[in-house]
C-alpha cells in the first residue's frame, strides 16, 4: 500500500523536534509504522483507505507534542567514566614516564614525548569520538579496500629501509611498528562492507585475513600476528554465527572455524620445537642466559626483588643490565614498562593500573551488548579485543610469561607517539559507539548522515499604483 | 462512566510491563490491547506511549528489536527484560497494597488500634 504524503510529513514532524538527530530516523520510522498499523486496523474495520488515513492521523494526536516528549527521553550519553578511566590511565603513563626520564635521564626527553604524543592522540580520539562510528560503515567497503591495498604495498617495502629523496632514510620497521593494533578495527570494517555477499564474502574475509598476517610477518613481531589472528577470528566467528555473510548460520560457522581452526593446528604442529623452546626458557631461563634466557632472567630478577610499595631491589644479572644501560635503556622503557613501574614503584602500581584498565574494559564491554546495529558492535568489539589482547599480550611479556618482547603496547600508558594515536582513535570510534550506538541502526549507517532540510523560501509582492 | 485521567497517570508504567509481561508487542499492538483487556477504559495516547517506551529501554527495563513479518514495514518490537520483570512485580505487590487501602477507607472500616 502506499504511504500516504501526511504521514511522513507527520513522521518527519515530529522527528525534527528531536535536538539530537542520530535518533530522529529511530522515531520517524517508528511512527510512520504506528499510522500505517493504525490505518489498516481502521481500513479492517470497514473504513476506506482515504477516511482511515485521515483518521489515524487524528487518532494519533499532535506531531509537535510527540516530538517534545520523544526529545526530553534522547539525549546523546556521555561515556564519562570510560572518560574518566581512560584519561587516568593515560595520566599515569605520563607521570610514570616523567619520573623514569627525570631519575635516569638528565633530559626528560621521554616525559616530554610522551606528553607531546598525547596532543594529537587526544585529538584523533575527539574527532573519532563526535564524526563518530557510522563514518566508518558509510565508506565501509572503499576503505576495507583502500586499507588492505595499501598493506600490501607497505609489506612490498625494502626490509629496514630506505632514501627519500636521497636525504631521508625512512626505517621500514618504524614506519609499520604501530600499525598492528589499528588492523581489527579495519577487518570489522571490511567483515560489515561484506554483509549478504555469501560465500564471496567468506572468500574475501579470508584474503583480508591473510593479508593482515602476511603483514604482521613483515613487520615482524610474533606476538603481534598471534594476537591480530585472535581478534580477527573473534570477529569472524561473530559474523558467522549471526548469520552475516547470508549463507545461514550454521554453515557460515562451518565455513569460518574449520579453516581458522585449521590454521592453529598447521601453526602448532609446524612451530612444534619453537614453541616447546619457548616453554623451556620460561621454566628454566638460566639454562639460556647466554640467548634468549637473558631477558628473562633481567626481568624476573626485578619483579622477585620488588616491593609491594616504593623501589624495589636487583639481582646480580639485573644489577649488571642496568649499570650497562646506565639506569634502563630507551628499548627496556618501551617494551617492559610494567617490570620497571614494578620495579621502581611496587607491586601495587601494577595492580592499581591493571585494575584501572580492567574496569575500562569491562564496563565498555557490558555497555556494548547492548548496541543494536552489527556496525557498533563490530566496532566496539574489534577495539575491546584489540585492547584486552594488547594489554594480555604485554602484561605477559613483562612478568616473564612469554620470554619474547611484545610488539605492542599497554593501552594509554606505553611510551610511544603511533600506539598513542591509533590506540586513542580507537578509543574515540569505541566511545562514539556507546554515545550514539542505542539509536543507530544498520539501514540507517547505508543510508547516511541525517540533515535538516534547507528550504529556500521566496515569495514575490508587489503593489498596484 | 468517563474515567479521571489522573488515575492512569501513575500507573502506565505499570500497565505497559504488564503487557509486555508473557509477549512482545509493537507500540500500536499495545495501544489495541490495553483497551481490549480495560473494556475501552483505558485509551493510551501515542505522545504518552512512545516517550515512556524509550524511557524505559532506555533504563534497560525493556529491550527493542525489529521484526518483519507480514507488515509492509518492520515493526519494533519490545520485550520485558529480566530488570523490568522485576519492577513489574514491585508494582503489582505496591498496587495491590495501594487498592486494598483505598478500598478499606471507602467501605468505612478504620485501624481498630487508632486512639
Amino acid at each position: 500500500m502506499v504511504l500516504p504524503e501526511t504521514f511522513t510529513h507527520f513522521a518527519r514532524t515530529a522527528a525534527e523536534q528531536l535536538r539530537w538527530k542520530a535518533a530522529r530516523p529511530l522515531v520517524e520510522d517508528e511512527l510512520l509504522t504506528h499510522l500505517c498499523d493504525q490505518r489498516d486496523a481502521l481500513m479492517a474495520g470497514g473504513m476506506d483507505e482515504a477516511a482511515a488515513a485521515a483518521e489515524s492521523l487524528r487518532l494519533t494526536g499532535d506531531p509537535y507534542e510527540i516530538g517534545t516528549a520523544l526529545d526530553r527521553v534522547h539525549r546523546p550519553k556521555t561515556p564519562k567514566l570510560l572518560f574518566a578511566l581512560a584519561a587516568l590511565i593515560a595520566l599515569a603513563g605520563l607521570a610514570f614516564t616523567a619520573l623514569v626520564s627525570f631519575r635516569d635521564y638528565e633530559l626528560s626527553y621521554f616525559a616530554v614525548h610522551q606528553s607531546v604524543a598525547l596532543l594529537p592522540g587526544t585529538a584523533a580520539l575527539l574527532a573519532a569520538y563526535f564524526l563518530d562510528f557510522t563514518l566508518l560503515g558509510r565508506f565501509a567497503l572503499p576503505l576495507a579496500l583502500v586499507f588492505h591495498a595499501a598493506l600490501v604495498l607497505l609489506s612490498l617495502l625494502p626490509l629496514g629501509g630506505f632514501w627519500l629523496f636521497r636525504y631521508t632514510y625512512v626505517s621500514t620497521h618504524i614506519l609499520l611498528r604501530g600499525l598492528p593494533p589499528l588492523l581489527p578495527l579495519m577487518f570489522a570494517v571490511l567483515l560489515y562492507a561484506l554483509r549478504g555477499r555469501r560465500g564471496w564474502g567468506v572468500f574475501a574475509a579470508f584474503v583480508c585475513l591473510a593479508v593482515q598476517c602476511m603483514f604482521c610477518l613483515r613487520v615482524p613481531c610474533l606476538l603481534d600476528l598471534g594476537f591480530l589472528f585472535l581478534c580477527d577470528s573473534a570477529l569472524l566467528i561473530f559474523c558467522a554465527r549471526n548469520g552475516w555473510f547470508g549463507l545461514g548460520k550454521k554453515l557460515e560457522t562451518l565455513l569460518t572455524t574449520l579453516p581458522l581452526a585449521a590454521d592453529i593446528v598447521w601453526v602448532l604442529v609446524l612451530g612444534a620445537n619453537w614453541f616447546a623452546r619457548q616453554l623451556a626458557i620460561v621454566l628454566d631461563p638460566h639454562s639460556y642466559i647466554d640467548g634468549h634466557g637473558y631477558q628473562t632472567v633481567v626481568l624476573r630478577e626485578l619483579l622477585q626483588n620488588a616491593k609491594f610499595i616504593g623501589p624495589g631491589g636487583v639481582g646480580p644479572y639485573s644489577a649488571q643490565h642496568l649499570a650497562r644501560w646506565e639506569g634502563f635503556g630507551m628499548v627496556d622503557l618501551q617494551a617492559h614498562a610494567l617490570t620497571l613501574l614494578v620495579h621502581r614503584c611496587g607491586w601495587l602500581a601494577l595492580i592499581a593500573l591493571v585494575t584501572l584498565l580492567t574496569a575500562l574494559l569491562v564496563l565498555a564491554f557490558r555497555r556494548c551488548r547492548r548496541q543494536k546495529s552489527m556496525l557498533a558492535r563490530l566496532v566496539s568489539y574489534s577495539v575491546l579485543l584489540s585492547f584486552t589482547t594488547q594489554a594480555a599480550a604485554y602484561l605477559c611479556c613483562d612478568l616473564t610469561l612469554i620470554p619474547i618482547s611484545s610488539g605492542v603496547a599497554f593501552p594509554f600508558f606505553t611510551f610511544g607517539i603511533k600506539t598513542i594515536l591509533l590506540n586513542m582513535l580507537q578509543l574515540g570510534f569505541l566511545l562514539s559507539t556507546l554515545r550514539v550506538g542505542s539509536v543507530v541502526r544498520d539501514k540507517d549507517v547505508a543510508a547516511g548522515p541525517v540533515r535538516p532540510k534547507r528550504r529556500l523560501r521566496v515569495s514575490f509582492s508587489w503593489e498596484s499604483a | 462512566m468517563s474515567m479521571d485521567k489522573s488515575l492512569l497517570a501513575g500507573s502506565t508504567t505499570m500497565l505497559v510491563l504488564k503487557l509486555l509481561d508473557g509477549q512482545d508487542m509493537y507500540g500500536y499492538q499495545m495501544i489495541e490491547e490495553l483497551a481490549r483487556r480495560s473494556d475501552h477504559a483505558f485509551a493510551l495516547k501515542t505522545g504518552t506511549l512512545y516517550p515512556l517506551l524509550h524511557s524505559l529501554e532506555e533504563k534497560e527495563l525493556i529491550i527493542s528489536y525489529e521484526k518483519d513479518e507480514y507488515a509492509a514495514r518492520p515493526r519494533r518490537y519490545y520485550h520485558l527484560a529480566r530488570k523490568g520483570r522485576a519492577l513489574l512485580r514491585e508494582k503489582e505487590e505496591e498496587w495491590t497494597e495501594f487498592t486494598a487501602a483505598v478500598d478499606r477507607v471507602l467501605r468505612g472500616g478504620g485501624c481498630l488500634g487508632s486512639a
